[in-house]
């Protein structure tokens, strides 16, 4: 029987049509998936003994404690520490990838020099040279130009050698940063707080101490004022959605009401030397012109204010958005004066006056330069400027730090990573990142009690690096260290033999008063704790002033921030989130503004529905933001959560990674108050 | 003595708490080395295993109203639709857990699972992984990255429940205790949003949760038998639920 040419085809038809039915194709492509699992393409992971470490994260003033799971030296996760005083085992969403900003790729390993619209590397001798070659000129020449070290992170350690420094140099000042809110005097007592009235602070998203203020959030009510559907507005109990720029209005909407019904704290009243002038000026907006002013319902106003006061101890807080920047003058007097009202001022639940942890010797308060925000520095007046923003919380306007600066200035900033205000630097100085340094966190801003922490470093900094302190003693030919004065501090407190240690290994305390020594203090503390002092008893304050000399900010602010203007018919209303704002975040972050939309990210606006289609704009669409004082691209989002008439920009990282959040903040343009939160803006599509 | 009874880990989520801060998804990414966003990588195309929706009430300003939904993989415990799919597989309920696994090496990326998968919680790697230079000496040791071309989905920390398994066996217990064994994003929660712990075990905090009143499944009607619930006082939040989710607030 011979072997045909069909045969032989029909031979193979079957045999390949048998192999399927036996296990060899499953087995090829099973052995292919193994063997390509080691693709080049995947990393392997460290490999190495694991340790757990303890220490403090710096990256914003809420100081929480970190458990640090490292391989060898490395950490590869950071999480909260259980039992934590105030930050209760909570580690925000920019703090549990903290351990990736040593290793972001706009890292600063070495000293930078402008160079037209590049930098190029220099030695730090350099950079300390020409700041002292100024120094010494505005010496000789007897000018009145001035020498400010603008602080991101004021409370620190470090912060009071730079005001030290400032004493003595010729025509010191010390600036603020713009968001900072770490040199508050009050505290908040949330655990016993009956009533919240936030004007726009993102209390549950960011604001104060996060794990201490959600631990309490059970116990109190919040009622949020803010134009914008945040997520705090979401989960409050009451969400008043005002025009913005009229949280004055309201505040004194509020307080017609309390006073028309006395619903106030009358002893607190009595102790306000000029409460006949602030009921005066409340009288002046009786619920019907708040309401014409805010765009809420007079009736609403009425049920707010007799809301606040109906739950125990009330507190009004103002809104310190980490991408809008800080309020006016004229809407946080507005807004405190609540608080006077509502007498939650000294007593249980409500504000309490807060400690610090003792200094040296030789820090004592006349011997520094005092605080003083950007717009306390006359305009053109600041030959050099340092800027210590390593790790700012907050996003700064450029523009308000610009109008300061003298004609011949030099600019330079003290930062871990090329983002934010370093970019405009004539000269960046490579500060150690976040856990290269051991360095000290004060109490956070909301916290009554005086604390104090030490972030002890898990990681080497480069060899180039170098910290503020060290800066000003390159240049000054001397002086103590960082970690000197840092021991020095640490004695003090041991001195004083006040409060007790947290221990983040074992959630331990020990009262300092049976702590031997202070190297064994300063030894706890660096492998993982903070000090925290007695909790203040409440007392009332003396003799208070509500408005003082601001009674004309404050009905100027009430009056209503925006205009109206032909021209820019919309309100351009930039928003961020704490720890993204303010510079570099990891790359990691990336889950949260491109591949999903919990955050919106910093190169897209949102819009109602009917404002986007009045402008012919369509979701997703590019859109040109235009004010007076400059335009921005963004990708438009439609959402009918969004205010008609109204854009919403958040202030952070995007995606295509070349949107600048200062661009943005720029556009708004600076008011006479320093602020730049609120402007008139117009649309169009690009 | 009798046997113990096998577990069921799960979790509820309680969306009148979750604050969408996006920790979890932080916390999550980091312990499961799932690598950075790709330049092109998109919502569609991204990686999250545990991913926040906003789920709007559907009503315009100022009457608009939202909640933030944490989806990850619901854990089917009944006719696991990945697992009835996977021609390799590559997907299999764990009967000591319950937890439904993901064996990429086993994956060949046909991406069956994730037609299949009724809450969209499986995503492909679309790229190869990869992080900024330097930045890979922060991985998890526990956990191996995923090559390009392959499915992955949340295993509830596989690599933590191995470490608590360990830990148990170097003590000399056959058991892990409860709470020895805890998901990242179960940790990372600053709100405490999320309970988690073993469905099985009547008397633990989950279970009871799930019982209470306001839990509630997503697509329940499918008989998933799925082990993540979630649970909210809101009745506009189940009504949405009920009429599909997905239904956000107008965009566009």
């Amino acid at each position: 029987m011979g072997l045909g040419r069909r045969d032989l085809l029909k031979l193979m038809g079957g045999g390949a049509a048998g192999l399927f039915l036996t296990p060899v194709p499953w087995r090829l492509i099973d052995g292919v998936a193994i063997r390509t699992e080691n693709w080049p393409g995947v990393p392997d992971p460290p490999r190495g003994e694991v340790r757990t470490r303890y220490t403090t994260c710096t990256l914003c003033p809420a100081a929480c404690g970190v458990r640090a799971r490292s391989v060898v030296d490395q950490p590869v996760s950071l999480a909260g520490v259980a039992a934590h005083p105030t930050s209760a085992g909570v580690l925000c969403a920019a703090g549990l990838c903290g351990h990736h900003l040593p290793l972001l790729p706009s890292r600063v390993r070495q000293p930078l020099a402008r160079r037209g619209d590049k930098f190029q590397p220099v030695p730090i001798d350099t950079v300390a040279a020409a700041v002292a070659a100024a120094l010494e000129d505005i010496r000789n020449s007897g000018s009145a130009e001035r020498v400010a070290v603008l602080d991101a992170r004021p409370g620190r350690t470090a912060s009071l050698i730079y005001r030290r420094w400032l004493g003595t140099a010729p025509n010191g000042i010390y600036l603020l940063a713009p968001s900072a809110d770490s040199s508050a005097s009050l505290g908040i007592d949330i655990a016993r707080t009956g009533t919240v009235l936030s004007f726009g602070a993102p209390v549950l998203d960011g604001w104060g101490t996060p794990g201490r203020v959600l631990e309490a959030r059970r116990s109190f009510r919040l009622i949020q004022v803010e134009t914008r559907q945040s997520r705090t507005a979401l989960l409050a109990d009451g969400w008043l959605p005002i025009r913005p720029g009229t949280e004055a209005a309201l505040a004194l909407g509020i307080a017609n009401v309390l006073i028309a019904e006395k619903l106030y704290d009358a002893a607190a009243a009595r102790s306000a030397s000029d409460f006949a002038e602030y009921a005066a000026l409340a009288a002046e907006f009786p619920p019907q012109r708040a309401a014409e002013l805010t765009g809420l319902p007079a009736q609403t106003i009425v049920a707010a204010a007799r809301d606040f006061v109906g739950h125990g101890t009330a507190v009004a807080v103002a809104g310190s958005d980490p991408g809008a920047g800080p309020m006016g003058d004229g809407e946080r007097i507005a807004i405190a004066a609540l608080n006077v009202l509502a007498g939650s001022i000294g007593r249980e639940g409500g504000f309490l006056p807060r400690g610090e942890a003792p200094r040296p010797p030789g820090f004592e308060e006349a011997a520094l330069a005092p605080e003083h925000g950007i717009a306390d520095a006359p305009d053109a007046s600041i030959r050099v400027l340092i800027i210590d923003d390593a790790r700012a919380a907050g996003a700064w306007c450029w523009s308000a730090i610009e109008r300061k600066l003298a004609r011949a200035h030099i600019v330079v900033a003290l930062t871990g990573s090329l983002d934010g205000a370093a970019r405009h630097a004539d000269f960046v100085v490579p500060a150690p990142a976040y856990l290269e340094e051991v360095e000290d966190a004060p109490a956070p801003p909301d916290v009554p009690a005086a604390m104090f922490s030490l972030a002890g470093a898990l990681l080497k900094p480069p060899p180039e690096a170098v910290d503020g302190v060290d800066f000003l003693n390159r240049m000054a030919g001397g002086g103590a260290a960082l970690a000197d004065v840092l021991k020095e501090r640490v004695a003090a407190i041991h001195a004083a033999r006040r409060g007790e240690v947290f221990h983040y290994t074992d959630g331990a305390r020990t009262a300092v008063s049976d702590v031997k020594s202070a190297e064994d203090l300063w030894k706890a503390l660096e492998e993982g704790g903070c000090w925290i002092d007695r909790r203040p008893a409440p007392k009332q304050e003396g003799r208070v002033t509500i408005l003082g000399a601001a009674a004309d900010r404050v009905l100027e602010a009430a009056s209503g921030r925006l205009p109206a203007d032909a021209l820019y018919p919309l309100a351009l209303v930039p928003y961020g989130w704490r720890g993204a704002s303010g510079g570099a975040v990891s790359p990691i972050m990336t889950k949260l503004y491109q591949e999903s939309d919990v955050e919106t990210g910093g190169d897209t606006v949102e819009l109602h529905p009917d404002t986007a289609q009045r402008y012919g704009i369509a979701d997703r669409q590019v859109a040109i933001v235009q004010t007076r004082c400059g335009s921005c691209r963004r990708r438009v989002r439609v959402d009918d959560a969004v205010m008609p008439g109204v854009i919403q920009a958040e202030v952070g990282p995007s995606a295509s990674g070349n949107c600048r959040p200062e661009a943005l903040l720029d556009a708004c343009g600076v008011a006479g108050d320093g602020t730049w939160r609120l402007a008139r803006a117009s649309l169009r599509r690009a | 003595m009798a046997a113990k009874k096998p577990a069921r880990y799960g979790m509820v989520i309680d969306l009148d708490r979750c604050t969408g801060c996006g920790a979890c998804m932080v916390a999550c990414a980091i312990e499961n080395n799932v690598p950075p966003a790709n330049p092109e990588a998109t919502e569609r195309t991204g990686i999250t295993w545990m991913r926040v929706q906003r789920l709007g009430n559907g009503r315009p300003f100022p009457d608009s109203r939202a909640v933030f939904f944490p989806i990850l993989c619901q854990q089917c415990g009944h006719h696991t639709p990945c697992v009835a799919v996977c021609p390799q597989n590559a997907v299999e309920v764990d009967a000591a857990t319950g937890i439904v696994d993901q064996m990429p090496q086993r994956c060949l990326g046909c991406r069956y699972c994730m037609a299949a998968c009724p809450y969209h919680a499986r995503y492909f790697n679309w790229w190869d992984p990869a992080w900024p230079a330097g930045m890979e000496k922060t991985l998890n040791p526990d956990v191996a990255p995923r090559m390009r071309g392959v499915v992955e989905k949340c295993n509830l920390c596989h690599g933590r429940l191995h470490r608590a398994q360990a830990k148990a066996a170097a003590e000399g217990r056959r058991e892990i205790t409860a709470g020895e064994y805890v998901p990242a994003c179960v940790e990372a929660c600053p709100a405490k949003a999320i309970t988690f712990g073993d469905l099985a075990d009547d008397q633990s905090e989950v279970a009871q949760l799930a019982r209470s009143e306001g839990a509630f499944r997503l697509l329940e009607k499918l008989g998933t038998e799925s082990k993540v619930y979630y649970r909210s006082e809101r009745p506009w939040v189940h009504q949405a639920v009920k009429s599909g989710i997905g239904k956000e607030p107008q965009r566009g």
